[in-house]
């Protein structure tokens, strides 16, 4: 295959998106098909590419060499190697589906033209982020992301609230962008280049600390304060606790966006995070870090979604969830399992959202839609005894509580798992695999509690199937990603947790797992938990914290508010004389 | 040398004559416009051919951003322009702006000194003594005038010292600042959009030689009054009503942050010249349709337009442009400018970049509450729209292009790799 033809995946939505209003006054809504042929086309190639580079390195186009030659900042071009063409299909194929649903979802719409140029638009941005052969041009592309997000969740800009939830989303990645430049300026002043492979070289080669303040009180390794200020733009982009308000407020926008917003673009932070691997890969302590963020998001996202009571803001905060899970497993080393998992996450929120647009139209349509549940259909009347099976629930207990044994005794050695020979990666597999089931296995008890071998057929399969996706697919991954030798292993040796941290982490999570069995199956059977009496109100307190969003939104405005105070003051009070 | 001086100062002239004799249309208001169309096509003309003459100084790119942003806002005045005479003061102030950059003697200091008078001249007819802008230009220019006097007949330090005050007055810097917004508050017409550049343009240039005689201490105080102006305005800014007043602000930080990169060691005149065009094309760009919007609606606050993404489409989409460029996003000018200035070799990781780096998100609160203000929301159905004509788009499509420009291939632009090699003590040479 011919290197230079990798070009046209980016070129094809570039000119799609440039023809489509020139030849909308002509063509009609027509247009959509010159967006859908040029996402198609880009898929395609997308495909190609990816299965040139299980044979071939890693492709490096200059596209104007001249230009790089006259500042080496501006180097454009294009770096494709393996991590870069996962995206590119993910990209490609994301937007095709997208752009075939919005043919119909925009009828009628008057700005049908202008929607599809933006959506072919933000793909080429997408395409450019993922092939970026520096972290200037990568920068580039991840502010023209911002912008034409921005643009496009103000789709229906004649609405209030759409514009201001459009405007808090731009504000907010313009303060992770503060950050991520901070970082770049860093780096580029420390190791003189910001092209990716020069980058990691010089700074594996060097181990510079800078002094926070006058008298080298505190000091800081170079890498750790570059990986921790590009961190933050990362976390604001993958909505990160505290930088996640924008996500939920994000769904006046069209569906179609929520669908590329949640299946591609939340994603660009974990995708950073790949991208520059080798470099947190140099800085344990920023690993460290990203993990705890990562976890706090995961819990404090899930928390928040089971008090929503909207469909959309529940698949939202489901994402801020999820993206807090992609997040600690880069913390964690695992960085392709965050592919993996982000990858998976974003197929099938896509098609969530895309979903979620019918249904919620079939309720407002259709006064008896949705169905209730039997058990809630009846609620008017006697109460129905709950349906409880022993069997179902042991087997459930049983298997969710397994893998921690095997997690604890694999991470010191008692057992040797022989995948490879990163047995520290296998554990951290292992333990995405038991969480990951162990909500899969109690969501499958909460539908189907009857006495049947079915369901329990169902938990095995969904157990052995999840073990499998993350210990052999996720191992097949981590080595196609990371093809160099012992690659992926130094980073989960950078990862590594103290075993003690990590060993009370195992605990942890396995006693919430077995307080969830214990709570089922003490609502099965009708029993009362017997728990200290400041339990309620404390469950009421963190109910209300939750519905209100641990009160970051309103924090926030009081901060925004208090700024344009501020303003105003010097404004008016104290610099009214001067122009 | 002397052929290039003599030849130059056609490029003087022109502008000024024309002005002149186009006043004889001043009641046809087409052919006015035609005639000065075809004036800045003759001046831009006659500036291409003799750059040749120009080529290797700062002088030509500074030049070409003077007239270009002359050709911009001559194509983009609405017809029925809010000030009549306008286009005929920005051609004689053009003219004597050019005096300015082509003589490297005391005759560029007279034409300055004329240029000073003029500005008073204007702001006077426009608003009258009694109001606080006027005080500010009259105050503030009367004193460069005098300053620039006294500076024909000094030399050496003293010289340096007040040369340097009248400059920092043109390429405003915090608290000479007052006079340079005064006028981009106060004048209507295409007036603001074209002294938006063209003064920071001049102020750079008589800058320039000057900063490499300038002490550390000095260079010190003046970062400071920088990093000041740049948290003032950026701070003013997000309160403004009025779209003029929000671009002044912006204005104020775009020029003080060009300050902070003067005050450095080892600076390259080429990153400092793309920011200034880049960041006065922008500022150009968004004053011209705040022009657009002010012939058409009247001087009204931001939120009482309202709506016009609907109803003036083409408009819209070239202001979203502007604005992406005015907050300093790719692929624009500012962005590469500045990019070009943080990330030279003498810049460190210091209080002042963080404030940079501050100012940057600011205007990303400003100028994007500026568009949700006049394109967002509802249109009002009892106004009568009108979008932009062909000569108003191509002005703004101009802008837009020449940002681009910037943008991608910074440094190709005017010629500008070759500067670098001048080292900027040496450019005393060219003065």
């Amino acid at each position: 295959m011919n290197t230079q033809i990798p070009i046209l995946v980016l070129i094809l939505p570039f000119f799609a998106a440039f023809f489509i209003p020139l030849l909308s006054g002509r063509l009609g809504e027509k247009v959509s098909k010159i967006g859908i042929t040029a996402q198609s086309i880009s898929f395609l190639i997308s495909i190609l590419t990816l299965y040139h580079l299980t044979r071939h390195p890693p492709i490096r186009t200059s596209l104007f060499p001249d230009l790089a030659t006259a500042n080496p900042l501006f180097g454009f071009g294009l770096y494709i190697d393996r991590l870069s063409a996962v995206m590119m299909v993910l990209v490609t194929g994301v937007s095709t589906i997208i752009h075939v649903f919005s043919k119909t979802y925009l009828h009628q719409d008057p700005g049908y033209a202008r929607f599809f140029s933006l959506l072919s638009l933000i793909t080429f941005a997408l395409l450019g982020l993922v092939t970026s052969p520096n972290l200037i041009i990568f920068f580039i592309f991840w502010q023209l992301i911002s912008w034409l997000l921005y643009l496009l969740l103000a789709f229906n800009y004649t609405h209030h609230e759409t514009c201001r939830a459009a405007f808090k989303t731009f504000i907010i990645f313009r303060l992770g962008d503060l950050f991520f430049l901070a970082g770049i300026f860093l780096a580029y002043h420390y190791y003189g280049t910001l092209d990716f492979p020069l980058l990691f070289e010089k700074a594996s080669a060097s181990n510079i600390t800078l002094s926070l303040f006058p008298g080298d009180l505190i000091e800081i390794n170079v890498v750790t304060a570059i990986s921790l200020l590009i961190f933050v733009g990362a976390m604001s982009k993958s909505a990160q606790f505290p930088l996640h308000v924008w996500l939920p407020d994000t769904m006046f926008g069209p569906t179609p966006v929520s669908a590329l917003m949640h299946a591609g673009i939340v994603n660009s932070g974990g995708f950073l995070l790949n991208r520059l691997a080798p470099l947190y890969g140099l800085s344990p302590v920023s690993l460290n870090i990203v993990f705890i963020f990562g976890a706090f998001t995961t819990v404090l996202g899930a928390s928040m979604m089971l008090v929503q009571n909207d469909v959309k803001k529940m698949l939202g905060y489901s994402t801020i969830a999820q993206m807090g899970y992609m997040i600690m497993e880069c913390g964690l080393g695992a960085f392709a399992l965050a592919i993996f998992h982000f990858i998976a996450h974003g197929l099938f929120k896509a098609s969530f959202f895309l979903s979620a647009g019918s249904v919620i139209h079939t309720t407002r349509v259709e006064p008896k839609s949705p169905k209730l549940p039997k058990t809630v259909q009846g609620l008017s009347g006697p109460k129905p005894a709950m349906v409880f099976s022993r069997l179902i629930w042991f087997t459930g207990f049983i298997v969710t509580l397994i893998l921690p044994l095997i997690i604890l005794f694999s991470a010191h050695d008692v057992f040797h798992i022989p995948l490879n020979d990163e047995a520290h990666g296998a554990v951290i597999f292992l333990f995405f695999g038991w969480v990951t089931s162990s909500q899969a296995i109690i969501s499958i008890y909460r539908m189907n509690a009857t006495a049947s071998w079915k369901v329990i057929g169902i938990m095995l399969s969904a157990l052995a199937l999840i073990i499998f996706t993350y210990l052999f697919a996720g191992e097949l991954f981590t080595v196609f990603l990371y093809p160099g030798p012992g690659e992926s292993a130094l980073y989960f040796e950078a990862a590594a947790l103290p075993a003690a941290l990590f060993d009370s982490l195992v605990i942890l999570t396995s006693i919430t797992i077995i307080s969830v069995w214990v709570f089922l199956y003490a609502k099965a059977r009708g029993r009362e938990i017997l728990m200290p009496s400041w339990i309620n109100p404390l469950k009421e307190r963190f109910y209300v914290l939750f519905v209100n969003r641990l009160y970051l939104d309103l924090f926030y405005q009081k901060l925004s508010r208090n700024v344009i105070q501020v303003a105003h003051k010097l404004d008016k009070r104290y610099l009214s004389w001067l122009p | 040398m002397e052929t290039t001086i003599n030849l130059s100062q056609v490029l003087i002239i022109l502008p000024i004559l024309g002005a002149i004799l186009g006043l004889i249309f001043r009641h046809k208001p087409k052919a006015f416009m035609l005639y000065f169309q075809g004036m800045v096509a003759t001046e831009l003309v006659s500036l291409i051919i003799l750059s040749d003459f120009l080529a290797g100084s700062v002088t030509l790119p500074l030049s070409f951003i003077v007239v270009l942003a002359g050709a911009c806002i001559t194509l983009g005045r609405h017809l029925e322009s809010t000030s009549p005479f306008d286009i005929f003061e920005t051609f004689i102030l053009m003219g004597l702006g050019l005096g300015f950059l082509l003589n490297p003697n005391n005759l560029g200091l007279i034409f300055l000194i004329g240029l000073f008078a003029l500005l008073i001249v204007i702001q006077y007819r426009a608003k009258g003594f009694s109001d606080l802008n006027t005080r500010w230009v009259v105050g503030l220019y009367g004193t460069g005038i005098v300053f620039l006097s006294t500076s024909l007949s000094l030399s050496g330090q003293s010289q340096q010292v007040v040369l340097f005050l009248a400059y920092a007055m043109l390429l405003p810097l915090f608290p000479l600042h007052g006079a340079y917004l005064s006028l981009l508050n106060c004048l209507s017409g295409v007036l603001p959009a074209f002294l938006a550049v063209f003064l920071p343009v001049l102020g750079l240039h008589g800058l320039l030689p000057l900063l490499s005689f300038l002490p550390d201490e000095i260079k010190q105080v003046i970062l400071f009054c920088a990093m000041l102006g740049v948290i003032i305005a950026s701070l003013r800014g997000l309160v403004q009503i009025r779209i003029s007043n929000i671009l002044s602000q912006t204005a104020l930080v775009f020029w003080s942050i060009l300050w902070w990169y003067l005050c450095g060691s080892d600076i390259k005149p080429s990153a400092g010249i793309i920011f200034l065009s880049s960041a006065g094309f922008a500022l150009c760009g968004l004053f011209l349709s705040g022009h657009t919007l002010k012939s058409r609606y009247g001087d009204l606050l931001v939120d009482q337009f309202g709506g016009l993404g609907s109803v003036m489409p083409r408009f819209s989409v070239l202001f979203v442009l502007l604005i992406m460029a005015g907050m300093g996003l790719p692929l624009f000018g500012v962005f590469s400018g500045f990019i070009a200035m943080a990330f030279s070799p003498s810049m460190t990781f210091s209080w002042s970049l963080a404030i940079i780096l501050l100012a940057w998100f600011f205007a990303s609160w400003r100028l994007p509450l500026l568009m949700q203000g006049t394109l967002f929301g509802k249109s009002n159905p009892n106004w009568i729209y009108r979008d932009l004509d062909l000569r108003e788009t191509t002005a703004l499509s101009f802008i837009l292009i020449v940002l681009l420009i910037l943008g991608l291939a910074p440094d190709a632009f005017f010629g500008l790799e070759h500067l670098d090699e001048i080292p900027v003590a040496l450019m005393k040479a060219v003065r």
